[in-house]
């Protein structure tokens, strides 16, 4: 059904496959930048990821102007004019972001004060305050298949004084060119490619469900379990490069599906349990999506019927009454959780995640104040949360 | 622009500032008829600002809460916490006579929204409950996810409204 009103923009470049790195300098080239600022993690520098990027580029005779490391999962406000001055010191013209997601929401901060010549982002806190500003060429890529913050119109970033993780939701907040190499997810690890991969899943699935979904986000969500479905077990499992390549452009779909009609319930409690216990967004994501499934079942179970075809394939869907198929979304779900578990020993359950049952109401206190559950096509209250937390447990 | 165009802007304009005053008024005096508004509203830090613009230079309406109070503030030209400004006058219109939940128009992008967003969920699940009250069961099961157990009659909430305390 075709909604009331939408609104939709994905105007990152994309380049996926065989020697994408080596066309990053073409790129900048034609965005017109000549000396980009380099910024990635220690981890990426230490395992040697870094330098294929670099050697891609330098191959090209094209040399970035700073190289800068030193980026911790959460980055603060401080850290970002820090960069930024760097940035001006240093004369660069363009950033190049290079890891997951708070590498490159770091990236997307440091733009911002950049592009709004300001020194202080606060007061563009919120959704869709930030106007074009001076443009300031961006290139992401991502080393991770799950966040899909290359192709999203969001950034958080910690506000350390308040201790609050500062939202930013605008359209201008998108790079320009977002790079998909095999190279980049080789060394990931099995936990965490299973992790990420599980965040994709849900990414696609709450954007194809949630308040604004729309044609064009249904699109990318299909296309995304569609590859998922496919391939997140095999590129855990065997690591092959052609799994790895797909999962990497599912989680690209996914993230483009969700920044355009947002996600829900799963993601309000998944920040929630990672702001209050500190569990791994992937992680949280894994646990929770199922029981979440079964929460909004009697409102969008039809919805969950439909992803069936393309999260298990034909046959499996044909074979499944119509009335049956929200519910068996769910079972192949817990089956990838079960499979993943064994091959990883990525939880299952928030108990095994080492969250104390304590916490939970803290967490469900929380999670009804995440902008997610706004676009959750189910109301759910504290009670509901809790409840949903302390099955999941 | 038409004069027909200029009437009917004219006319939603006219409206949009009844109904804002009527939304100020409801949530001045749920707070002392609904627990819930109530407990909502205690969380909200003292000197909370609040505002809603129907669009750039139309009605408007902005809340603080002071000493335990709502209260309106008239001017225009303070800084508040949270700020929606929708996108346009036919946007909020649409919110303001019950065809669009705040929820939909949040997810349909139909107005920026400044400041923390987690802070504007408690506004958000207040205006939900300010809507059952003022509107009837027939739009509200559209526009709302969930039937809201209202603790007072909607006529008594419209009573108190009316007679401002």
């Amino acid at each position: 059904m075709i909604p009331k009103y939408y609104e939709f923009q994905n105007s990152t470049k994309i380049l996926s496959g065989e020697f994408a790195l080596e066309n990053i300098p073409t790129e900048l080239k034609m965005l017109n930048a000549k000396r980009p600022l380099f910024l990635s993690d220690e981890t990426l520098k230490q395992i040697g990821t870094l330098q294929i990027v670099l050697d891609a580029i330098e191959k090209q005779d094209f040399k970035v102007g700073k190289i800068y490391t030193q980026i911790p999962p959460d980055s603060d406000l401080e850290l970002i004019k820090k960069i930024a001055k760097i940035y001006k010191e240093e004369n660069c013209d363009s950033i190049i972001a290079l890891g997951g997601g708070s590498v490159i929401d770091t990236a997307k901060g440091v733009r911002m004060v950049l592009s709004q010549e300001i020194e202080d982002i606060r007061n563009l806190m919120g959704a869709e305050i930030l106007t074009y500003g001076k443009h300031i060429p961006f290139v992401a890529i991502p080393t991770t298949a799950g966040t899909g913050s290359e192709v999203t119109a969001v950034a958080v970033i910690l506000e350390k004084l308040k201790q609050i993780k500062m939202e930013f939701i605008s359209y201008n907040l998108l790079p320009d060119v977002a790079v998909i190499d095999f190279r980049m997810t080789k060394t990931l690890p099995k936990k965490i490619a299973a992790s990420t991969g599980m965040d994709a899943l849900c990414h696609a699935i709450e954007a194809y469900t949630c308040l604004q979904k729309n044609p064009m986000s249904d699109a990318y969500a299909i296309s995304a379990i569609k590859l998922i479905g496919e391939n997140l077990i095999e590129s855990v499992e065997k690591g092959s490069k052609i799994a790895r390549i797909a999962m990497a452009n599912a989680s690209m779909m996914a993230g483009v599906s969700f920044s355009n009609s947002m996600v829900g319930l799963v993601h309000a409690i998944g920040h929630a349990l990672g702001g209050v216990c500190k569990v791994p967004h992937g992680n949280a994501m894994n646990i929770l999506v199922p029981f979440c499934m079964k929460y909004n079942m009697d409102k969008i179970g039809e919805k969950y019927g439909e992803i069936l075809l393309y999260l298990a394939g034909e046959e499996v869907y044909l074979n499944t009454p119509k009335d049956k198929r929200g519910e068996k979304t769910v079972k192949i779900i817990e089956e990838m959780k079960e499979k993943l578990n064994k091959l990883t020993g990525l939880p299952i359950t928030l108990k095994e995640a080492g969250v104390k049952k304590e916490d939970l109401p803290e967490v469900a206190k929380k999670a009804i104040n995440d902008g997610a559950i706004i676009v959750n096509p189910k109301e759910a209250g504290y009670e509901d949360v809790l409840e949903i937390l302390q099955e999941a447990y | 622009m038409r004069a027909r165009t200029k009437i009917i802007t004219f006319g939603k304009k006219e409206i949009s500032k009844i109904v804002l005053f009527f939304l100020y008024r409801a949530f001045k005096v749920s707070y002392y008829l609904d627990t819930n508004i109530e407990k909502e509203i205690k969380k909200w830090k003292e000197n909370m600002q609040i505002e809603i613009k129907t669009c750039e230079n139309g009605p408007f309406l902005i809340l603080k809460k002071s000493n335990n109070q709502i209260k309106r503030i008239k001017r225009n030209d303070t800084k508040s916490d949270i700020s929606i400004q929708f996108k346009s006058l036919d946007s909020a219109f649409l919110m303001l006579t019950g065809r669009l939940g705040v929820a939909k128009a949040y997810a349909e992008h139909r107005f920026i929204l400044k400041g923390d967003i987690s802070e504007a969920m408690s506004f958000v699940r207040c205006v939900d409950i300010i809507e059952s009250y003022l509107f009837p069961r027939v739009i509200t099961k559209r526009i709302l996810k969930a039937k809201y157990k209202k603790q007072k009659s909607s006529i008594l909430m419209y009573v108190h409204i009316l007679i401002n305390r």
